[in-house]
């Protein structure tokens, strides 16, 4: 009997032990696929089979299946040439796009899907003519990045097509395009079955599918070292194994990967900036100040650069004079950049010469119809008492960016100084719902609650900028006059 | 049977006890070579300890089955424990909470974060070594929450706010990144960079080294006298810490 209860004991330990390594391994798996983005999920059939030939590494295959899902999710009868195109039907696609463009020459959308339409059947000279013509519109559009990446890749241009995809890979945005995600998932899969795959390319195009999936980073982290072992673009390769440290939390191990990238490589911008990021989150500015400044250095005539040096300039050290001169520097290289001239006319404004900025935001929305320039120049017009003239700013910006905050205290702040105060109050509020949570900008808000007898809401208003920054001086004279007009308005 | 389980219930509020315990120790923390870590890990395992027991029991007296002996004397053991702990938490937590005195600063550099960059596994918390400000040959250790992990680094230059403590048990309110080291460094290649001043100005303020602010919004008008706004905030900046402090 009690050999029959050992064995009952043991096969129950057997179970158990059977149990817990099947729920260990089924959680492993469900938090691998609970981190994967929506789109490798589909209640279709071609999507199970696409997810399953995705999960065994075939990238090519999970692409056909997943393009066949989205097909077959479509109305056939499509009339617009982005729908044609996620229908998988490329002649009506094409058809609908020319005439797109017909109607509509500097329209992106069309241009991109006969670029993919090109891109599918091989015309990689055709692909590349429509992406560049997005490109000389929109000069960071990350789907006509990509398409150009996988056009130069396909084409056998390994370095430009690593130039163009750390473009993209740059920006803190993703594509608009799934076509575009499918075909680069495809071509993650075709470059890698090359008899000699392109490693370091391979290492960023996994980069990028990791925002969707971040098992992907392994991927990238394994294709990183075989680059760096094939001497294949070592510094890029170092600079993807960074950025993979760091996603992990390894920020000491990262900076040592991008200290090895810049060593191998003193100009490559990618490892440059990728230290100062790490630096400036261990609050090291002079370090993150002198790497900005050497990539400003290596490539002036890139925007990217030259917008982070700017930041830096005038967020983080609050230069404006090194700044003013950096800006000069980059308008001079490239006249044409609407964004360098309103960077320009806002250091301008910071400086005071209202004049300089208004014609630098004026040169910029000549070139371009940016909001931060409309809204540049109303606060221009604002310094140098054109009010009626920076309403209309102002206006124009809303129009072209509802979104935008900045034009809404713009707006309030004219309201206020013509004593429409509850029109001031009404776009200082829809100031702070975008997102204008600046401590001075609260400040004004909460003055207009007092102003309007909000006395309870001016009161809490002024706690909360009182938490953020205890040491506000125009907060804490605001919050003794509420204070005093509370106690006033309080029955004897 | 009840009054097992109400026993096992007992446990688990030593449990919650202890965890406040933990929390306690972590917020008015002391810097100690080695017993303020040693106490809050033992703590921590302790209550961990607590808690695992009390679910026993709850899940034995559901059982019918009683524990006896050494077990039964585990039991108690862990119990005392867990008050003893809990005793401690308190007295750092009165410590802190009653202590009126001033900040005094002290600039160091971590030497080392346990557990190193990733930290200890999945625990939310580590521990740092500190450079010594007051003996040399005494290392300073202090324990580190979670939420503070990420600021930190080894060889990082920080300064370190010291209180006297209501009892006498000095401990530290705050350990900040050394901005004043930081800004001198980026001020000799960028000398006029305007942001930094202000930063500068409002750190020394906030750790209570008015000399220093003044000094600095002195540096601050000579190199940007055309800018009347920030002269005036560090002015009302100064005189109402000095009203506060007293002076």
């Amino acid at each position: 009997m009690a050999k029959a209860s050992r064995k009952r004991s043991t096969h129950f330990y057997y179970t158990l032990g059977i149990a817990s390594i099947v729920l260990l391994v089924g959680l492993a798996a469900l938090d691998r696929v609970g981190r994967m983005d929506v789109r490798f999920f589909s209640d279709s059939l071609p999507a199970a089979r696409g997810f399953a030939h995705y999960l065994v590494g075939d990238f090519a295959g999970a692409a056909r299946w997943y393009r066949a899902s989205m097909a077959a999710s479509m109305e056939p009868r499509q009339t617009s040439s982005s729908g044609a195109l996620l229908a998988g039907n490329h002649e009506l696609a094409e058809t609908l796009a020319r005439r797109e463009l017909t109607q509509y020459p500097e329209a992106v959308a069309p241009t991109l899907t006969l670029a993919e339409i090109a891109l599918a059947r091989g015309q990689y000279d055709e692909a590349l003519a429509q992406t560049g013509r997005v490109l000389k519109l929109q000069p960071d559009d990350y789907d006509a990045l990509l398409i150009t990446t996988l056009a130069q890749a396909r084409r056998g241009e390994r370095a430009a097509a690593l130039d163009t995809l750390k473009r993209a890979l740059r920006q803190d945005r993703l594509e608009r395009r799934y076509t575009v995600f499918l075909a680069t998932l495809q071509a993650a899969g075709d470059l890698a079955l090359q008899d000699d795959p392109p490693l370091c390319l391979l290492a960023h195009v996994h980069r990028y599918l990791s925002a969707y999936d971040p098992a992907r980073t392994d991927t990238a982290a394994q294709y990183a070292q075989r680059a760096i072992e094939a001497n294949d673009r070592v510094d890029d390769a170092l600079v993807t194994l960074a950025l993979v440290h760091d996603a992990r939390g390894r920020r000491r191990r990262a900076l040592e990967e991008l200290e090895r990238a810049i060593a191998a490589n003193a100009s490559n911008t990618a490892a440059l900036l990728g230290a100062a990021r790490v630096h400036a989150a261990r609050g090291e500015l002079a370090t993150e100040y002198r790497l900005v400044q050497a990539a400003f250095r290596v490539t002036p005539d890139d925007p990217f650069v030259a917008a982070r040096f700017h930041d830096v300039l005038t967020r983080e050290l609050g230069d404006y004079e090194q700044a003013l001169a950096m800006d000069e520097t980059a308008v001079a290289a490239r006249p044409d950049d609407a964004r360098a001239w309103s960077r320009l006319g806002r250091v301008q404004s910071h400086l005071g010469d209202h004049e300089a900025s208004l014609r630098s935001f004026g040169r910029s929305v000549e070139l371009k119809e940016l909001a931060e320039a409309r809204e540049g120049m109303g606060d221009a017009l604002r310094e140098l008492r054109r009010y009626d003239e920076a309403a209309a700013a102002y206006e124009r910006a809303v129009k072209l960016d509802a979104y935008r905050p900045g034009p809404f205290v713009g707006l309030a702040v004219l309201h206020a100084r013509e004593q429409r105060y509850p029109q001031a109050l009404e776009a200082y509020e829809q100031a702070r719902r975008l997102g204008a949570t600046q401590v001075d900008q609260v400040v004004e808000l909460c003055a207009l609650y007092h102003e309007t007898g909000k006395v309870s809401r001016a009161m809490g208003c002024l706690q909360d900028v009182l938490a953020r920054d205890p040491d506000n001086t125009r907060g804490r004279t605001l919050l003794e006059q509420v204070q005093k007009t509370a106690a006033n308005r309080r029955p004897a | 049977m009840i009054a097992q389980i109400r026993s096992g219930f007992v446990y688990l509020m030593l449990a919650v006890l202890g965890a406040w315990s933990v929390w306690a120790q972590f917020f008015y923390r002391a810097s100690q070579p080695y017993l303020t870590v040693l106490l809050a890990v033992l703590t921590l395992l302790a209550t961990a300890l607590t808690l695992a027991l009390g679910f026993i029991r709850i899940y034995r007296a559901l059982q019918r089955t009683w524990p006896r002996g050494l077990a039964q004397f585990g039991y108690r053991a862990c119990g005392v424990v867990v008050v003893g702990f809990t005793l401690w938490g308190g007295f750092l937590f009165s410590n802190g909470k009653l202590d009126r005195s001033d900040p005094v600063p002290h600039a160091t550099e971590i030497v080392g974060i346990a557990g190193g960059e990733t930290g200890l596994s999945i625990l939310p918390f580590t521990w740092m070594e500190l450079r010594p400000w007051k003996d040399p040959k005494r290392p300073e250790r202090l324990l580190v929450r979670g939420d503070e992990r990420a600021r930190f680094f080894n060889g990082q230059p920080v300064m370190v706010l010291v209180r006297r403590g209501y009892f006498g048990v000095a401990w530290v309110s705050a350990v900040e990144p050394d901005v004043a080291r930081q800004s001198r460094e980026i001020l000799k290649v960028a000398p006029r960079a305007s942001q930094v001043y202000k930063d500068l100005v409002r750190f020394y303020v906030r750790i209570g080294r008015m000399e220093d602010a003044r000094r600095t919004a002195g540096e601050y008008t000579a190199q940007f006298p055309d800018d009347r706004e920030f002269p005036v905030q560090a002015a009302t900046l100064l005189s109402a810490r000095d009203h506060t402090s007293g002076r």
